[in-house]
């Protein structure tokens, strides 16, 4: 697997995430934990970045490291929380809890590196993990580049890197009207990432959005009446 | 370039990072941050999903907005949540989920 | 008579239910309205009952098919059998409904009365009507029913309602047999439906009387024979018009109804010889003891409870010696003449203010003239008279029962002599000789629709043994109603009314102020109904319920309370306990427990596979 100068950043801050999510369980802070929370968000954030998804970043750095871990360090302050003893004084829940935490990431990899169709010659268990893996047609758009049967001494079969396409607009700069926005940008040469989630979002998602600002109109409804003090007192 | 797998097992291991956290935190804000973690790991798994199944030169949105109601929802659910907390607090002046164990009885 | 189609039949049977229905649930609070409309009911059913009297035909929805060769039917099936039986029921039905017009009219519970006489004329309606036996025995429990609620209509005095109870639960021993004979009927015929029974040839004979004498059971309860005649004295209990309808006319003769009608399906050939013995002589040692014990009653209705017990023991005895149309013929004009008596019985009782005792009335005759000659024109018909209806009924079993097998001629005679004997006994005390209380001395005659029923019954009682109303009865060719011969039978049956109103008169003519037969030690053992009673107190109750009882006991508190359902809630508490554990009530550890959910359905969704 060749792995490019960009790519070193997905690991930088792949590695980032996880050390900064570690922290924010292992930190005795409340407010320590949030600020770790942040960054943690920022790191998933600038990943998210790198896979395209430009609106999605900066929503999650707003929403998330913005409005949300606000929001918590506001009530970790108003409550005045105090800081708890160290969170691995719990012994058996750290060590139920990072055993199921391993055993779950196994699982994943399991599926996520077991090669679809390979399975029968490897007589390899795993048929209904094939299955998933098949239903989700994941790489299928991709031309099937060097399916080599791995056998693993498990049984298992090693599932080749499934490359993820690259973006040009231009190819389905077609599919869009000449006076659209999206069509222009394109012809542009650049990319209207956030023009063509709108696009998605208010034309085949319309009713679901329409249902999510009412679930959102009636979570602020609830936070009114839940912060409200009881008249009684 | 990065293969899809390793975007889907970092965004395992970061809900499993949030799931460590559940477990082992006794206070409550942060089991909800922990939450919250869990969230944005799957959302993380969503968008790589979108991009892999990109037609076309371009991503499929589907994916992407399927996270974006994730991001509405989880705004919510943060919104209630603490709301909640701040009551429960009033109540019984204490976050720690040692306290809140009337179930029990 | 009048043309109507068969159909009408499905009225005649939903009618009355309708009406207790309506009557239950909408009129309790006016029960003025409750009594007409049944009374109207019961109007409309008799009049259909005319109009279907010569009519035949079936007619039968399919109600469970549980396989191929096993399915019940609800339908009506009518013959010359059923349709007069259905003139009894309805026209009697009717003439009481009127009775109790006047003689409930200050019950408190009026509607209530006259919705279960409504559940009663469904029910009876749907035996007589019945066109298969299964159906016949959901009607059956029905009318047990019906008796149940009728006989504890006044429910708050005790007497009332342990009698009521002793009623429904002497007849569950009788069903229990009849349920088990119609199963094995079915078993040896392959249907329920009576007009396709037939016993199929070369079937073993004992097999044959086993059926017979279970279905007999179900006879014996319903019909009050002995041993389980206990009930019927008891259930006078009841108002004195539903004692008429239920416990002298109709339901008691439905076991003897049901008898003929198997006989008549079956063909009277099929009953082999020792079933028939055994019914005759059942229905022999019941016409004879309670006849014995009729004597020594003091109580006036219980005279003619008992008095209809021994009447039904002759039906039996007709029915074991294979004579169905004589005994069909006795149910037919017995109907008649003891409603008739039990209702004249129920206006004394009203005119001489609730007074039973016979030895506390006299004279009655001077004061209350219709009813005293209604009363002794149903005596004349009950002690065969010639002339008289009961005259040609009761000569109808003689005959057969001389031709048959003398020994129950002579007790047919014997029974005789004393139903005029004690008949008469009641003759003489209650309407001659002096006032022997305050009450009857004040006694005035009763109003008219009480009066008119008796008058109207009093004429059937003398007429319904002819032709011209019986003819027909019965679905056999040679039967002809109102025949006799100046034969032995005619001559002994002369002899024993004779003796026994010559016997009456020397015993209580004038006015003997109290039983002089009474005192020594057979009328106590008559009055006290030969101990049988006692004997079923002391020993089935007392004795066998009683171990039963204990180990039933033992059965409910050791094994089923103590294992089964204790162990049960035992093992319950000890898993909750243990389960508990799990129930900590600390988030931590419910996480935990979801954690390793969700591993676990990963894992069966993904990994697992068969």
């Amino acid at each position: 697997m060749d792995i490019f100068a960009s790519d070193i950043l997905f690991y930088i801050f792949g590695a980032l995430a996880v050390l900064l999510s570690l922290m924010v369980v292992f930190l005795r802070n409340p407010v320590s934990s949030a600020m770790m929370m942040a960054l943690s968000f920022g790191a998933v954030a600038a990943i998210m970045f790198g896979l395209g998804a430009h609106f999605l970043g900066i929503l999650q750095i707003l929403v998330y490291s913005g409005a949300i871990m606000v929001l918590f360090a506001f009530i970790i302050m108003l409550l005045n929380v105090k800081e708890e003893s160290s969170p691995l004084k719990n012994r058996w829940s750290v060590a139920l809890g990072v055993l199921i935490a391993a055993l779950f990431i196994g699982q994943l990899s399991g599926i996520v590196f077991t090669l679809p169709g390979a399975g029968e010659q490897c007589g390899c268990p795993l048929a209904n993990a094939e299955k998933a893996w098949d239903d989700l047609q994941i790489g299928q758009t991709t031309e099937k580049t060097a399916e080599k049967t791995v056998c693993s001494a498990f049984g298992n079969v090693v599932r080749p890197a499934i490359q993820l396409p690259a973006i040009d607009p231009a190819l389905s700069a077609a599919k869009f009207d000449k006076t659209s926005n999206i069509r222009k940008e394109i012809d542009n040469g650049e990319f209207p990432d956030t023009a063509l989630l709108g696009n998605t979002l208010y034309s085949k998602y319309n009713r679901a959005l329409v249902i999510t600002g009412l679930a959102l109109l009636v979570a602020s409804i609830g936070v009114v009446v839940l912060s409200r003090r009881p008249s009684g007192k | 370039m990065i293969p899809l797998t390793h975007y889907l097992i970092l965004s395992g291991i970061l809900f499993s990072i949030g799931l460590l956290g559940v477990i082992v935190r006794r206070d409550i804000i942060v089991i909800f941050m922990c939450l919250e973690m869990m969230l944005s790991a799957a959302n993380l798994s969503l968008i790589a999903f979108s991009r892999a199944q990109g037609i076309a030169g371009l991503p499929n949105y589907d994916g992407q907005a399927l996270s974006i109601f994730i991001l509405a929802i989880a705004a919510a659910e943060v919104a209630i949540g603490l709301a909640l907390i701040v009551s429960l607090y009033r109540a019984r002046r204490s976050v720690s989920t040692k306290d809140l164990n009337v179930l029990h009885d | 008579m009048f043309d109507i189609d068969i159909q009408y039949a499905w009225l005649l049977l939903f009618l009355p239910l309708a009406t207790a229905a309506f009557n239950w649930f909408c009129l309790t609070k006016r029960p003025n309205v409750a009594a007409l409309t049944s009374t109207l009911s019961c109007l409309v059913t008799l009049v259909l009952s005319i109009g279907l009297i010569d009519k035949s035909g079936a007619d039968n929805i399919s109600w469970l098919t549980i396989s191929d060769n096993f399915s019940i039917n609800i339908g009506f099936m009518l013959d010359s059998l059923s349709t007069r039986m259905m003139l009894v029921v309805t026209g009697i039905g009717f003439l009481v409904h009127v009775f109790s017009l006047g003689y409930m009219a200050d019950d408190e519970a009026k509607a209530r009365y006259f919705a279960c006489l409504s559940i009663f004329m469904f029910s009876m309606t749907g035996i007589v009507m019945a066109s298969n036996i299964a159906m016949t025995f959901i009607f059956w429990e029905l009318v047990g029913l019906s008796s149940y609620l009728l006989i504890g209509h006044w429910y708050s005095k005790a007497s009332a309602a342990d009698a009521a109870k002793k009623a429904f639960i002497t007849n569950r021993v009788g069903d229990f047999g009849f349920l088990l004979g119609i199963l094995l009927l079915w078993a040896l015929t392959n249907t329920l439906d009576f007009s396709a029974m037939s016993i199929p040839a070369n079937t073993c004979e004992c097999l044959i009387n086993l059926t017979i004498l279970c279905l007999f059971c179900g006879a014996v309860g319903k019909s009050a024979q002995f041993p389980l005649h206990v009930w019927l004295p008891d259930a006078m209990e009841g108002p004195t018009p539903v004692s008429a309808l239920i416990h002298a006319a109709t339901m008691v003769a439905a076991g003897v109804y049901m008898m003929v009608r198997v006989q008549f399906s079956l063909g009277e050939a099929a009953f082999p010889e020792f079933s028939a013995d055994v019914i005759a002589t059942i229905g022999a040692i019941t016409a004879i003891i309670a006849a014995l014990m009729a004597t020594q009653q003091d109580d006036i209705k219980r005279v003619l409870a008992y008095s209809t017990l021994s009447q039904l023991g002759y039906m039996v005895m007709a029915l074991g010696l294979l004579a169905g149309e004589a005994a069909m013929f006795h149910l037919f004009t017995h109907a008649w003449f003891k409603a008739l008596l039990f209702l004249g019985a129920g206006a004394i009782i009203i005119a001489c203010h609730h007074e039973q005792d016979i030895w506390k009335m006299g004279g009655l005759f001077k004061r209350m003239k219709i009813t005293s000659v209604t009363f002794m024109l149903g005596t004349a018909a009950l002690i065969a008279i010639p002339g008289t209806s009961g005259f040609f009924s009761k000569e109808a079993i003689l005959d057969a029962a001389l031709a048959k097998n003398p020994i129950f001629f002579w007790i047919g005679a014997g029974v005789a002599l004393l139903t005029t004997f004690y008949m008469m006994r009641v003759i003489f005390v209650v309407f001659f000789g002096k006032e022997r209380s305050h009450s009857s001395e004040h006694a005035q005659e009763v109003s008219s629709n009480m009066w008119v029923p008796l008058a109207i019954l009093a004429v059937l009682a003398v007429i319904s043994g002819y032709g011209f109303i019986a003819t027909d009865l019965v679905p056999f060719n040679d039967f002809k109603a109102a025949e006799f011969h100046l034969s032995l039978p005619f001559y002994v049956s002369m002899g024993t009314l004779v003796l026994g109103i010559i016997l009456a008169y020397i015993f209580y003519a004038g006015s003997p102020a109290s039983d002089k037969l009474s005192g020594n030690a057979i009328s106590k053992a008559f009055a006290n109904r030969l101990y049988i009673d006692r004997f079923y107190d002391n020993v089935l109750i007392r004795g066998v319920q009683g171990v039963l009882a204990a180990i039933i006991d033992f059965l409910d508190q050791f094994i089923i309370s103590g294992m089964i359902v204790g162990g049960i809630a035992r093992l319950v508490g000890f898993v909750g306990c243990l389960l508990r554990r799990i129930q900590s009530g600390n988030m931590t550890a419910y996480t935990v427990l979801f954690g390793i959910g969700m591993l676990l359905v990963i894992y069966f969704i993904v990994y697992y596979s068969c």
